[in-house]
């Protein structure tokens, strides 16, 4: 007796093999794996699948009306890919974040990764890569990381138990827009369907998730025009009630940091002296004066005078705590 | 226990290892498991399959002409189909995307574009980099990663132009790189620093640039492959750190430090290799958290402070 894998295989290559279209009653005669004696509707629903799971592998099928009833083949032209050129350092590339995330379990997408970099011609390193993407619970952010990409992708609802900073516990529905990584740790941002609110939620602190099944074929939203998830990948001192509008000066020696330093929040504004200014929101000045003691130096504040008294202020208690 | 591993799956890793089995081609099991990231004896299991594969009317000529050899897959005949490289699916592009991005390739990236280039019509590069995001710098630093891991490979020492959050300077140096490895989302290097004579850890965000120099080096024999990014030398010292609030510390922070909690507070047992560092730490808790020893951190912490305000005042 075949089995599944023996059955779907049997279709590519016959799909890929055929110059004509073939209709689904002869895949059903001729392709091995589906029973002779199986009903017209089972057949059909498990054509459905095995078709389904053929375009997850990469593969395009072209449909065509044959004498009022829809014939099959492969699509070349959309389901083969050319040579890709890449030079020695982008082989590299390649071959090193395979050798790591492929296999390390915070990575939500190391079974895809495999195959994207064998589909590529390559190979994952000769030696892992030693990766620890995220260095709590990676098994379990990894898996809803996982699960909520699919339902992103999906746009299906997400159910999931939480308790937020304040150790407080509650559930959640959400309409999951998009998920990011930052610092070892996996996020999704995504319309609270109670509290009707585009919020973000540290998979670290879901419990219980869940993804709607129900109307598999069907969406259960629509993500908003324009929305960008690294518009919510805010830095640590944007989070709180009242924003700011603040100033700080990159030194010229400096500037280059600026685009990693910064993540995209904000905007930088090169000046005649080679320095640049950046220009951002803030919404918790006393972690704003941390951030800038932490990533300095070369970088001041510029505006509001409130910053830089902040600043002040904590750096004259740190000299006072550490006085002789 | 491993989930088992679906049939969809197995037919997905073979439909994927198909273009490499090209007529007559004599291949390590091993090496054509862990390209599709399977297990030897589940990849030999799901060959043995694939032996039984073809198209009708599945005479021998018609089936795929491979079999197990010890540990070598041998190839008979050309293929019946299939035979060329298949596009990215969705998920594959998305995870490969995913990858490229922790290691600073990010939109607009020539490599992102090259692999846009082999997906399917089904992904949408646009609506993907707004959806999922693993980059957390603005400008790409995808130059920087595969020179550094490129000489990694080759053993080619490559002149950086670092920022040393410990001196807060920067400044060229030639390593040698030893190995790549990530923690956290941010990737390192481990290199023989030639310009102070060791071995030294660096972020890869914070080079500037790097170059290959054309110059080979030799390998040390490594004990572990292991990555961390603080490995103290033999010269490290221990810090005790006072800190008013516990909440305020997170041990994920302060690697290789014992804490313990006590009256609201903590205190810290932090292993440091050099002042600076630390310094730069304990001085952007803003006065919430204490140096109690030994003396030259609490001087470094200091005098670090005492330097930022003059900064201030210029």
């Amino acid at each position: 007796m075949s089995d599944a894998t023996e059955r779907l295989v049997n279709l590519a290559l016959f799909l890929a093999s055929t110059r004509t279209p073939i209709s689904a009653e002869t895949i059903h005669a001729e392709v091995f794996g589906y029973p002779e004696d199986q009903d017209e509707d089972t057949f059909l629903r498990m054509f459905e699948r095995d078709k389904k799971q053929l375009r997850a592998c990469g593969l395009a099928l072209e449909v065509t009306d044959t004498e009022g009833a829809p014939a099959y083949r492969l699509d070349a032209e959309a389901t083969y890919a050319h040579d890709l050129e890449l030079d020695e350092s982008e082989r590299a590339a390649l071959r090193a974040v395979a050798a790591a995330l492929a296999s390390d379990p915070g990575f939500p997408f190391g079974a895809d990764l495999a195959i994207a970099i064998a589909k590529l011609g390559g190979r994952p390193g000769e030696s892992t890569i030693a990766s620890s993407l995220t260095d709590e619970m990676p098994d379990t952010q990894g898996a809803i990381a996982a699960l909520l990409a699919e339902a992103v992708a999906a746009r299906k609802r997400a159910s999931f138990g939480y308790t937020n900073a304040a150790g407080e516990p509650r559930s959640h529905e959400v309409e999951p827009y998009g998920i990011f990584f930052r610092d070892g740790r996996w996020y999704v941002v995504g319309r609270d369907t109670e509290r009707d609110d585009v919020r973000v939620y540290a998979v670290r602190r879901m419990r219980d998730v869940s993804v709607n099944t129900k109307q598999p074929k069907s969406t259960d939203f629509e993500v908003p025009a324009g929305f960008s998830v690294a518009e919510y990948m805010l830095l640590p001192f944007q989070y709180g009630v009242v924003p700011v509008d603040c100033e700080l000066r990159f030194s010229a020696e400096d500037a280059w940091r600026t685009p990693r330093l910064t993540g995209g929040q904000g905007t930088l504004e090169p000046q005649e002296d080679s320095s640049v200014l950046w220009r951002v929101t803030a919404r918790d000045l006393p972690r704003l004066a941390r951030w800038i003691a932490l990533n300095g130096p070369g970088i001041m504040p510029v505006s509001p005078p409130e910053l830089r008294a902040t600043l002040t202020e904590g750096l004259w208690k740190v000299v006072a705590r550490h006085g002789a | 226990m491993a989930p088992k591993t679906t049939a969809a799956e197995r037919a997905r890793r073979l439909l994927a290892i198909l273009p490499s089995l090209r007529p007559g081609a004599e291949i390590p099991l091993a090496s054509l498991a862990a390209s599709v990231g399977a297990d030897p004896s589940e990849l030999a299991a799901d060959i043995t399959t694939l032996s039984m594969c073809g198209v009708p009317p599945f005479d021998p000529y018609d089936l795929v002409d491979v079999f197990i050899d010890g540990e070598t897959v041998v190839v008979g005949m050309a293929l019946p189909a299939l035979d060329r490289r298949v596009r990215l699916a969705p998920a594959e592009a998305r995870a490969l995307v995913a990858a490229l991005e922790t290691a600073g390739f990010v939109p607009g990236d020539s490599l992102l574009a090259k692999i846009a280039g082999v997906a399917s019509a089904e992904v949408d590069a646009d609506g993907l980099a707004r959806r999922i995001r693993t980059a957390t710098t603005a400008e790409g630093m995808g130059d920087v990663y595969a020179t550094i891991v490129a000489a990694t490979d080759s053993a080619e020492s490559v002149d950086i132009t670092y920022f040393s959050a410990s001196s807060g300077s920067t400044r060229m140096r030639r390593v040698q790189p030893y190995r790549v490895f990530n923690s956290r989302g941010a990737w390192y290097v481990l290199a023989f620093d030639e310009s102070v004579a060791e071995q030294r850890t660096f972020r890869l965000d914070r080079i500037r640039d790097a170059a290959p120099t054309g110059e080979r080096f030799e390998r040390p024999a490594m004990a572990s492959a292991e990555g961390t990014p603080f490995a103290p030398g033999p010269a490290s010292g221990t810090a005790q750190v006072r800190f008013d609030d516990a909440t305020d510390v997170e041990g994920r922070d302060w690697p290789g430090a014992s804490i313990e909690l006590a009256d609201g507070g903590a205190d810290a047992k932090v292993p440091y290799a050099t002042t600076g560092w630390l310094a730069r730490r304990v001085a952007a808790a803003m006065g919430s958290a204490e140096v109690t020893g030994p003396a030259e951190m609490r001087d470094a912490v200091r005098s670090l402070a005492e330097k930022m305000l003059a900064e201030l005042d210029e």
